[in-house]
């Protein structure tokens, strides 16, 4: 019972500090059925790295729980855990006992050239385990406090669940401010936020090149949809399709060798596979029906996509060589569109019409198992994490548009709510190798 | 603790000069603020032709010496249901794409009107309401646009004189929920130049 009301009090404790940050915020609206509470008191040698040293401690913190597995205990009255303490078997009974299943053991200190170090260890306490640690330097700045504290969150939440962190990712997405339409990279937890583009006119179907550097997307700025590859660090931009007509919809090949996208040129939307300068062009999909929302299986060997051949927009698969007619992979309603292959290869996600709303639906692409992981109503542009664990994707409701994201077993779900203007079609991507 | 823009760049920058043992935050972030672009902004390699070699600008160019709209009295374009600045809409019923039989007049006034002055272009936008997803309505609302193309050039207009394009779900004119609203933004919009 104590050991509850302190989790209640962590999560609570931090549900207030997520809300006095500014930009994207980020709240979890659905939990899973366990927490593992976790314990992390940074031991601070120089007064001077309090604010770094809170600032690890809250994004660590906000991190783990927004993932709905752990929680987070208030350091106020725990015992000092400097990195290299003596692992002794009464340290594992002492934490135990305060109610952690795991802790933290950590030191910050100031390095002679004014950077940051920390170094930490993932202590379990369950079975008496040193899982294990990192070191990790940085400028004494916030922004490096909250990417310190984004890979402590990623190393605990790997050993912890034996799946890939998601922390120290990035996330695009557009924001509409007045008339104005703002292409922003951020954090995965919405901060740090940077605009790459501004435009007047719409930018949808952003999508991350799988190394991370580039954003291709469709932008209305001459006046009709074209397709752009835009490289972030030069803020570069060329043209992949700017054909007669429509052009849209892009998907990178899992090598970012090969773009898919949709163009109008011959008539009705088709897929054409292209290089990313938009070179060596190929038509992919044939008839006069609409062929659009292409994705690339995880082997780059397939691609998905809707199509409305069949009388209703249905999500089809297509083998990229030609060698087999494309194949009909969904037959539940009247609508599944929008697909989108998990980074592993292992789940498709689209968005579904049930019983007149708008959802994100999973499938499981060995068994063909369906499942909703959203409530819409209108909800689009479902994008996986580079972990392929989580899926995040564009909710409105009352006109407004708002970000969410949710578990791909569809047991955590996350509001991710903005303070102005509407915000869509998000992409989650790796930060640059 | 607020950083300006520059004192991050320094601060990354000195990150990435420091050479040290232990693991170095930015070997794998980005260094620095990335640049903003506008659009509008000409980007670096722009192509004014796509691979084929076909030309590719956004609007098709009027002939030599055209003067397009402008020489085209308002009487004219009224008389064929356009506005005097040569804009008509064609309305349509959900995820449908054939012009009801009511907006007919506006297709062949269309038609009279570009036969009959050579030097007018037509730019056709699609647009829909916003069920379904942003993608998928972009190529519906093609659609549309391309079902009116395809009636204009039954009707003896040459196709080289149109675009069909496409806005879908994002350029609504009505941002409502209700389906009254739905239906003023499942249209398609002819555009005289």
């Amino acid at each position: 019972m104590r050991i509850l009301l302190t989790l209640l009090l962590a999560l609570l404790s931090w549900g207030a500090l997520a809300q006095t940050s500014s930009g994207l915020k980020i709240d979890i609206t659905t939990r899973g059925d366990r927490l593992i509470p976790i314990a992390m008191p940074v031991p601070v040698a120089d007064e001077k790295l309090r604010l770094f040293a809170d600032t690890v401690q809250e994004v660590v913190g906000a991190d783990l729980r927004r993932t709905g597995a752990f929680g987070f205990m208030p350091t106020a009255g725990l015992p000092a855990l400097p990195e290299a303490v003596a692992q002794s078997p009464e340290l594992f009974t002492q934490w135990r006992a305060l109610g952690a299943d795991a802790v933290v053991a950590s030191s910050l200190v100031p390095l002679p050239d004014g950077r940051v170090e920390l170094r930490f260890r993932l202590l379990d306490t369950k079975t008496s385990q040193d899982l294990g640690g990192l070191v990790l330097a940085g400028a004494a700045s916030s922004l490096d406090a909250r990417r310190t504290a984004h890979r402590v969150a990623d190393f605990i939440y790997e050993k912890l669940t034996g799946e890939p962190g998601f922390f120290a990712t990035r996330l695009a997405y557009v924001r509409r401010e007045g008339g104005q339409q703002v292409l922003l990279i951020s954090d995965s937890d919405g901060e740090n936020a940077q605009p790459a583009l501004k435009s007047a006119e719409p930018i949808i179907s952003l999508t991350w090149s799988p190394d991370g550097t580039r954003l291709a997307y469709v932008s209305f700025e001459t006046g009709k949809p074209v397709v752009y590859v835009h490289e972030l660090a030069t803020g570069r931009r060329s043209v992949v399709a700017n054909h007669r007509g429509s052009n849209s919809a892009p998907a990178w090949s899992p090598d970012g060798k090969r773009l898919a996208v949709v163009l109008t040129r011959d008539g009705s939307s088709q897929v054409y596979l292209a290089n990313p300068d938009g070179t060596n062009l190929k038509r992919l999909t044939r008839g006069s029906s609409i062929n659009t929302e292409p994705s690339f299986s995880a082997d780059g060997e397939f691609v998905y996509f809707t199509s409305d051949g069949g009388g209703s927009p249905q999500v089809y698969r297509a083998s990229v060589s030609g060698t087999e007619p494309p194949q009909r992979i969904t037959f539940e309603g009247s609508f599944n569109a929008r697909p989108v292959v998990s980074p592993d290869g292992k789940h498709l996600a689209y968005i579904a019409r049930r019983e007149g709303k708008f959802v994100v639906a999973m499938r499981n692409l060995t068994d063909g198992m369906e499942w909703l992981v959203s409530s819409g109503p209108k909800d689009d542009s479902p994008s996986f994490s580079p972990s392929s664990k989580w899926v995040i994707f564009s909710s409105r409701t009352n006109g407004r548009d708002s970000l969410s994201a949710a578990s791909v077993d569809g047991k955590v779900r996350t509001r991710i709510s903005l303070d102005t203007g509407g915000i869509r079609s998000p992409a989650w991507g790796r930060l640059p190798q | 603790m607020k950083m300006g823009l520059r004192q991050i760049l320094v601060s990354g920058l000195a990150l990435g000069l420091a050479a040290c043992s232990s693991v170095s935050l930015d070997e794998n972030a980005p260094k620095g603020p990335a640049p903003i672009v506008s659009a509008g902004q000409p980007p670096a390699a722009q192509a004014a032709k796509d691979a084929s070699g076909e030309q590719t600008s956004s609007a098709i160019p009027l002939p030599k010496g055209a003067r397009g709209l402008s020489t085209v009295p308002a009487s004219e374009l009224q008389a064929a249901g356009f506005t005097a600045d040569g804009r008509a809409s064609v309305y349509f019923e959900f995820d449908q794409s054939v012009v009801r039989r009511a907006d007919q007049p506006i297709v062949e006034g269309a038609a009279a009107l570009l036969k009959g002055r050579i030097d007018l272009q037509l730019n056709i936008e699609g647009n829909t309401d916003d069920r379904g997803t942003s993608e998928y309505n972009i190529a519906l609302g093609q659609r549309r646009a391309e079902t009116i193309k395809r009636t204009l050039v039954i009707l003896g207009v040459d196709e080289g004189r149109i675009e069909a394009t496409s806005n879908g779900e994002e350029k609504p004119r009505n941002r409502g929920s209700q389906e009254s609203d739905h239906a003023e933004n499942r249209r398609a919009d002819l555009i005289l130049r």
